[in-house]
Order: structure tokens, then C-alpha cells, then sequence
């Protein structure tokens, strides 16, 4: 059976993008994807970054929950007071 | 040549997982060096010739009584010239081999290497038990805060 040689977490990183963009070699594709199925803490930045991939590629527009643009900008309003 | 190195490390490190799957106690030896320190969890401290000694005894013991199927995290690799650290975790699933019982575990790693005849070999190997993950006493304050907050605006 092939062996998948191990990829740190700082590699795997590195790589996300062009990972989700399909644009790595079929080897370290394979090193990716056995590292995020076993690594908690990089499957949640790729999930991260895909999402937001996702939803900058579609340019939908999505409904807010009430209230959100208040909090938002009370919460900017704090964060620039401090 | 530091990202050789690092490659290099990787394939040794990933010779260290397939060992363990394997249960190939000479394989997984041959990825240390002679001498190396083994301050592993669980067990006693060993140093120099003792401690290959002890890594044979243990796992040949170890690949009797259980399967294990190693999962190597590596967070980073570091080369400074002829010795390098690695450090991350290793996740371990050990299957009795009589009664199919399955123990899961997860430990913290951190291993320094060093470069005999052109291969890398670990030179000094610590570990210990992850726990589990807890917030500190003001972060869940303020999480608890922020979920309030936001029930309260609807």
C-alpha cells in the first residue's frame, strides 16, 4: 500500500487556498486531506476558509438576523472607544 | 535545503506512523538514534543504550497484546543545521487483539532530531497525555455574556 508522507499543520496552512482552489499536485493533495480528517484544529480553518470562499464566489445576498446591523455597529462604536 | 531537511523529517516521521501500524518493532528502532533519551508518558526515563533497549521491550510487548493504528499531527518542524525539533500530537487507537476493545488516546509530543550519516534520527523524544480542552474562568464569563446579549436583542 502507497504511504502518504505526513504534512505539518504550518504546511497544510500555507497550502489552503490553493488546496480549495484545486490547484495543488494529486501527492499533496493527498498529504491535505489525511491531515484535516485527523487534525481538528486545521479542518476548522479550512472549513473557515472554504465558507468564506463559498460565499464571496456565489455574491449572494444574505438576509441578516433582525437587530444585527444595531449590535454590529454599537459593538464597532465600543471597540473604536477602547 | 532547510525544506529538504524538513521533507526528510517528514518521511522519517512518517516511517515512525507505519511502524506502529505495521507493529514492526525494528522498523520504528531504526528511526531513533543510538542513545537517544526517551522521556515518554507513562513510563520510566531512559537514556543512551537502555532506552533502545526499553522502546524494543515495550512495543514488542505492546504489538502482541494490541493493534495500534497511530494518527502523527505534526504542527512544525524547525532546522537549525544539523539537529531540528518537531512537536505535535500523536493520536492512538490500540485494539485489543483478543477482546477487539478499542482505547483511544492522544498525547502532546515534542521530539528533537539529529542528522547521523545523512539520515535524520530522534535524538530526544518527551510526551504526555492531552486533556481536555477547558476555557479560561474570563473567556466563559464573557462567552456567557455575548449569548445573553444576544438572546436579549432577539
Amino acid at each position: 500500500m502507497e504511504q502518504i508522507i505526513l504534512i505539518t499543520c504550518i504546511e497544510v496552512r500555507r497550502e489552503l487556498s490553493s488546496y480549495i482552489e484545486e490547484d495543488v499536485s494529486p501527492e499533496l493533495r493527498a498529504r491535505i486531506d489525511q491531515h484535516v480528517s485527523g487534525c481538528a484544529g486545521c479542518k476548522a480553518v479550512y472549513d473557515g476558509v472554504r465558507n468564506v470562499l463559498t460565499l464571496v464566489s456565489t455574491g449572494e445576498i444574505i438576509a441578516l438576523p433582525r437587530g444585527f446591523s444595531a449590535r454590529l455597529y454599537r459593538h464597532l462604536q465600543q471597540t473604536s472607544a477602547d | 535545503m532547510v525544506k529538504d531537511d524538513q521533507h526528510a523529517i517528514s518521511v522519517a516521521k512518517t516511517e515512525y506512523r507505519e511502524a506502529y501500524n505495521n507493529s514492526d518493532v525494528q522498523r520504528l528502532l531504526a528511526v531513533f538514534a543510538p542513545g537517544f533519551t526517551d522521556w515518554t508518558d507513562g513510563e520510566p526515563s531512559f537514556y543512551g543504550t537502555e532506552a533502545c533497549r526499553a522502546l524494543e521491550l515495550r512495543t514488542t510487548e505492546l504489538f502482541e497484546k494490541f493493534r495500534i493504528e497511530l494518527f502523527v499531527i505534526i504542527i512544525d518542524i524547525v532546522v537549525k543545521g544539523e539537529i531540528a525539533f518537531d512537536w505535535g500530537w500523536h493520536k492512538v487507537r490500540s485494539t485489543d487483539r483478543q477482546t477487539g476493545e478499542v482505547i483511544d488516546s492522544k498525547y502532546r509530543y515534542f521530539e528533537t532530531w539529529t542528522k547521523l550519516d545523512g539520515s535524520w534520527k530522534i535524538k530526544y523524544i518527551i510526551s504526555n497525555k492531552e486533556l481536555t480542552p477547558k476555557m479560561l474562568p474570563e473567556e466563559e464569563s464573557t462567552a456567557t455574556a455575548q449569548a445573553a446579549a444576544e438572546k436579549a436583542a432577539g
